[in-house]
């Protein structure tokens, strides 16, 4: 059996609500070991896509692929086992605030594994060492944590169970310009370090010229392109035009330019 | 390796047998074998029995992984522990010839991990836990009356300029806490009025004295079940709402907002609330009583032969006013308790939002038991002055 290159495939999807049609006719296809970014103004549907792709929302129409597997055709069991093989870090972080950030990324391993508390701990830190957190973080509790550091606990979580999809919402969104690249940095070590296929929502222009290997566009309810942020910046779309001619964007391209 | 392999085992979890990681020591080689699958999902067996197993005989041996069907960082993670158990019973093997991914797996958990000292969390003792709450509890009353003294500080210019004073906000908070909560106050009163009637009838027509049932519903619903009552299922009701909707603020930084807006957040959250329940709970005891004595009424009527028209003489002949302002004159301070209480855990919300949920309940607690026991003390005033 040839394998399938796509690890996740998005095809003809309609959302609507209500009256409102948030996508048309979207198809949108992840590759194996690719970092891919979405992209679009506010309002395009961006979130709701997300929600979709990690099978927390059903389109109202299309089908959804998931590691060669049609998430239509499964049960909620079924369903509630894939999406535990999905990373998933929320813009906000999501982290329980009832738990501390060991207890946080301890929460996946207890619900899904039958490992044992010294295990599931070691495993803990390690996640919270790869996601650049020092171990005096472990027994914090969320409120005690400065923005950065809620990501990278959220990240650490969302690395818990080692999925091979990670999705990350956001995941600059609200750090520094330093702590953003060095964030950057981190998702591209780990990203070679364990071999993840990785999807983000982003705004960050530095994001989408540095770490993106292919930039999806979303404009017109669909997908207008899916190009290497470089190609995407030469097409002659109105809508794409308007988004990389910003001056932050062009700011960033410069950089990303630049002999590293 | 692969990283197609664990998608295939990720797409068909259900038909695919998984052989879950396991572990043989090959004598003839002098190789600890391992196999199967070393990700998360199928660690356990092992990770509970490694320590049971043989061990090799001797340092010469070899770890060989090429029968491992996928490995991730926590494979990696117990075959280091694993390694480390050997070492620590002197009887290191060699991980020199591990494929290329899983030597590098190995080498990270080696590189982050091997130095990786964690505290211990220390579970406190029966007497440190004891002694911290003894003293929370003293300094929390402490707190309170400190929050008393910040409030009256913060918005006692206020109450001097009345002019200045939220009228709209007051309006909305007697609606919130005095209006919409009618319906349940007047059927709990009602069902209290029915239940006293009728337990107090039964005695009562033993000795012929069913008209005394007139006292006893009347005495007893204007000095005491009618604000009481009220008061609890307002702190229930009303107390909570404060707690948890001053406490959300906080989580939301709303609180810090507003005072560096140079607002107080005493006068715009809290007093509003003070007032509109100093109004709004002494109508609403009015009314519970009200309801009440009709409740009682029922009863008499119905099953005791005291009939509505004696029933209203009897009332204001055989009663004194001071009934009515015993009961009367409680509520405001009820209405204070509840306000204040309510006001204060939200104030004292922390970061998370259980802290909301553990606000809110203790708000509740403590109001009711604050209102139990500042009605004992009335009670204990009121006899001393033979009211
Ligand atoms: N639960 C919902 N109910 C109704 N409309 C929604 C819902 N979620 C999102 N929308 C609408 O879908 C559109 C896309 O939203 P979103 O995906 O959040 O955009 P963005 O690209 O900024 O993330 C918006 O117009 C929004 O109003
Ligand atoms: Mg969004």
């Amino acid at each position: 059996m040839p394998i399938n290159p796509h690890v996740l495939e998005a095809l003809d999807i309609e959302t609507r609500f209500g009256e409102q049609v948030v996508h048309r006719d979207l198809t949108l296809t992840v590759r194996r070991g690719e970092t891919l970014a979405i992209v679009g103004s506010s309002g395009s549907g961006k979130t709701v896509l997300l929600r979709e792709l990690i099978l927390l929302a059903k389109p109202s129409r299309g089908r959804i692929r998931l590691f060669d597997t049609d998430v239509n055709a499964l049960s909620e069991p079924e369903l509630i086992r894939l999406r535990s093989r999905l990373g998933v870090m929320f813009q906000h972080g999501a982290l329980f605030t009832s738990l501390t950030v060991r207890e946080n990324i301890d929460f996946p391993l207890r619900e899904h594994t039958a490992l044992g508390p010294a295990l599931r701990r070691d495993i803990a830190l390690l996640k919270l060492e790869l996601a650049g957190l020092p171990a005096s973080a472990a027994n914090k509790y969320p409120d005690e944590l400065s923005g950065g550091m809620i990501k990278r606990a959220a990240l650490a979580r969302a690395l818990a169970l080692d999925p091979k999809l990670l999705f990350l919402d956001e995941p600059t969104s609200g750090l520094d310009p330093v702590g953003a690249a060095d964030f950057d940095d981190l998702i591209m070590e780990l990203k070679t370090l364990l071999d993840l296929t990785i999807v983000m929502v982003t705004h960050d222009p530095d994001s989408l010229w540095r770490i993106a290997d292919r930039v999806a566009f979303l404009g017109e309810k669909k997908v207008l392109q899916v190009a290497p942020a470089a190609e995407l910046a030469r097409i002659d779309h109105p809508d794409i035009r308007a988004y990389f001619h910003g001056k932050r964007m062009q700011q960033a391209q410069e950089r990303a330019w630049k002999p590293a | 390796m692969s990283s197609s392999a664990s998608y295939t085992s990720g797409s068909a979890p259900a038909t695919v047998a998984v052989m879950p990681a396991t572990l043989k020591l090959d004598p003839e080689t002098q190789q600890v074998c391992c196999e199967g699958n070393w990700t998360v999902y199928h660690l356990a067996p092992l990770d509970r029995r490694f320590r049971d197993l043989p061990l090799p005989d001797d340092i010469r041996w070899q770890l060989n992984t090429q029968a491992v069907h996928d490995m991730d960082t926590a494979g990696a993670l117990l075959l280091f522990r694993i390694l480390e158990h050997y070492r620590a019973h002197n009887k290191a093997v060699d991980s020199k010839r591990l494929p290329h991914a899983h030597r590098a797996l190995l080498e990270l958990i080696q590189r982050r991990f091997a130095e990786q000292q964690l505290a211990d969390e220390q579970k406190p003792g029966i007497l440190e836990r004891l002694g911290k709450s003894s003293v929370k509890i003293l300094f929390g009353a402490a707190d309170f009356l400190s929050f008393i003294g910040e409030f009256t500080l913060d918005t006692l210019p206020r109450l001097l300029r009345p002019w200045q004073i939220r009228g709209r906000q007051i309006i909305a908070e007697i609606y919130k806490a005095g209006v919409s909560a009618l319906p349940i106050v007047g059927l709990l009163a009602f069902l209290m009025g029915v239940v006293i009637a009728y337990q107090g009838g039964i005695p009562l027509e033993q000795y012929g004295a069913n008209i005394f049932l007139v006292e006893l519903v009347a005495i007893t619903m204007l000095r005491e079940m009618g604000p009481l009552l009220t008061a609890i299922i307002v702190a229930g009701r009303t107390g909570s709402a404060y707690a948890a909707q001053i406490g959300t603020m906080r989580i939301t930084d709303e609180i810090d907002a507003l005072r560096s807006l140079g607002v107080s957040q005493y006068e715009v959250l809290a007093l509003p609330k003070l007032i509109g329940l100093i109004v709004a709970l002494p109508l609403l005891s009015l009314f519970a009583t009200a309801v009440g004595i009709f409740g009682g009424m029922l009863i008499a009527d119905s099953l005791f032969g005291v009939d509505y028209q004696t029933f209203l003489r009897r009332m204001p002949e055989s009663l004194a006013n001071s009934h009515f302002w015993v009961g009367m004159i409680k509520t405001p301070i009820f209405a204070c308790i509840i306000a204040l209480t309510g006001c204060y855990y939200g104030f004292r919300v922390e970061g998370s939002a259980e802290s909301v949920g553990r606000a809110t309940t203790v708000s509740v607690v403590q109001g009711i038991f604050l209102v139990i026991t500042a009605d004992a003390l009335f009670s204990i005033v009121f006899s001393m002055l033979d009211l």
